[in-house]
């Protein structure tokens, strides 16, 4: 995510995300959301499923960078062949919402540079709980490494 | 409008109702304080489910799916949407019901919401709006997504008459049924004062023996709410 959105947005979307499919109610919105609408489906792309659950950045000017990245993704590899990071994100909440025992969902990042997949795992990824998450980790770069290229990027394109 | 399950930490700041709302029962006052919250919403956030205080489109839609059940599609019918804020309602029904036949009249107490909604559907005859808290007309349905929550600090005797006269306004209106929803809980680290959290029998026993209806109470859509199915009989 570092090299599309600040690292403030990208604990901003990440505290949304866990929140949002945390355990409990919120899983439970989530799933008959899934039910009834299918927003993690063929229908709509990650980038609409998170408009339509509103998990943006609160900064407005970093959400179309956020848009940006969601598209990016699809060109992302994952950890199952052949499957864009886009698509295996897409797949790993249909199927899990879908499930008859969904798990609440962890995301979280890697270093882009110790693995460039997308990867989806189960697992207990905080410590102290003993609850069960669906795990979804997502190679970044530290922004300090990569907003210098977007900023050059923006002002190349604004002339 | 709607109300309340957005911004946990919007309504934190808000200071109660003072002066005449609630040392004299004026509800014009209350609505008035009631309008201006949804007002400053929209101003905020703009058209969309933030400005009318829902935390997304999906959980909006969940709630009008839930309302929309008490309502045929088989044949033409008729639809008041009291507090229809921007008119979200509309565009979920074109959406969702592309075929049905449906005259909708949103209502809501704010020109500024009126004034949104009529610019998202302009051009639509089958889609109209106005500035008011009732309607002197019947329609086949009317429902109403989140008018009962928000209360502002409101006493609870002064903000259940306002209930009670919106429910018996919405069955007047109402040939076949309206619907209605309330929430169940608070959501976490909201001032109690702020919303309304009834419990589902006084306003389905109030539907059911003071407004002759067969009321069905849906609580199982997987937010913490719950939405009042009322049918005239």
């Amino acid at each position: 995510m570092g090299a599309y959105i600040t690292d403030t947005s990208t604990a901003d979307v990440l505290f949304q995300l866990n929140n949002r499919f945390g355990p409990g109610a919120p899983l439970d919105e989530m799933v008959t959301i899934q039910k009834e609408f299918q927003v993690f489906s063929e229908r709509y792309s990650l980038k609409q499923a998170f408009r339509l659950l509103h998990i943006v950045p609160a900064d407005f000017t970093e959400r179309r960078f956020w848009f940006v990245f969601l598209e990016a993704l699809k060109n992302y590899v994952s950890d199952q062949e052949g499957i864009s990071g886009h698509d295996r994100i897409v797949r790993a909440y249909q199927e899990n919402l879908e499930s008859a025992r969904p798990l609440p969902v962890h995301t979280t990042t890697h270093r882009l540079a110790d693995d460039r997949r997308v990867m989806v795992t189960q697992g207990h990824p905080i410590i102290y709980e003993p609850q069960e998450y669906l795990t979804i980790s997502i190679p970044t770069k530290p922004a300090a490494e990569s907003l210098p290229r977007r900023a050059a990027a923006e002002a190349r394109r604004t002339g | 409008m709607a109300a309340a399950d957005a911004v946990e930490g919007d309504l934190k700041g808000k200071r109660p109702l003072s002066g005449s709302a609630v040392d004299a029962p004026d509800p014009d006052a209350v609505w008035h304080r009631v309008q201006a919250y949804y007002e400053a919403k929209l101003a905020r956030h703009g058209a969309n489910p933030r400005g009318v205080d829902w935390s997304c489109t999906a959980t909006q839609w969940l709630r009008f799916v839930q309302l929309l059940k008490l309502c045929s599609f088989d044949t033409p019918l008729s639809l008041i949407d009291l507090g229809c804020g921007y008119g979200a309602l509309a565009a979920f029904l074109a959406e969702r019901y592309p075929r049905a036949s449906v005259d909708y009249l949103g209502i809501d107490l704010s020109s500024a919401m009126v004034r949104r909604a009529r610019r998202r559907h302009r051009g639509n005859p089958a889609i109209r709006f106005r500035i008011g808290r009732s309607y002197p007309q019947q329609a086949d349905y009317t429902v109403a997504s989140g008018v009962m929550n928000v209360r502002l600090g409101c006493p609870i005797p002064l903000w259940e008459s306002l209930v009670r006269s919106t429910l018996a306004d919405m069955r007047r209106m109402s040939r076949r049924g309206f619907a209605v929803n309330f929430l169940a809980m608070l959501p976490v680290n909201t001032p109690p004062e702020m919303l309304y959290c009834p419990h589902p029998a006084i306003w389905s026993r109030y539907c059911e023996e003071e407004l002759g209806c067969a009321v069905e109470v849906r609580d199982d859509y997987g937010i913490r709410e719950y939405t009042l199915l009322a049918r005239c009989q």
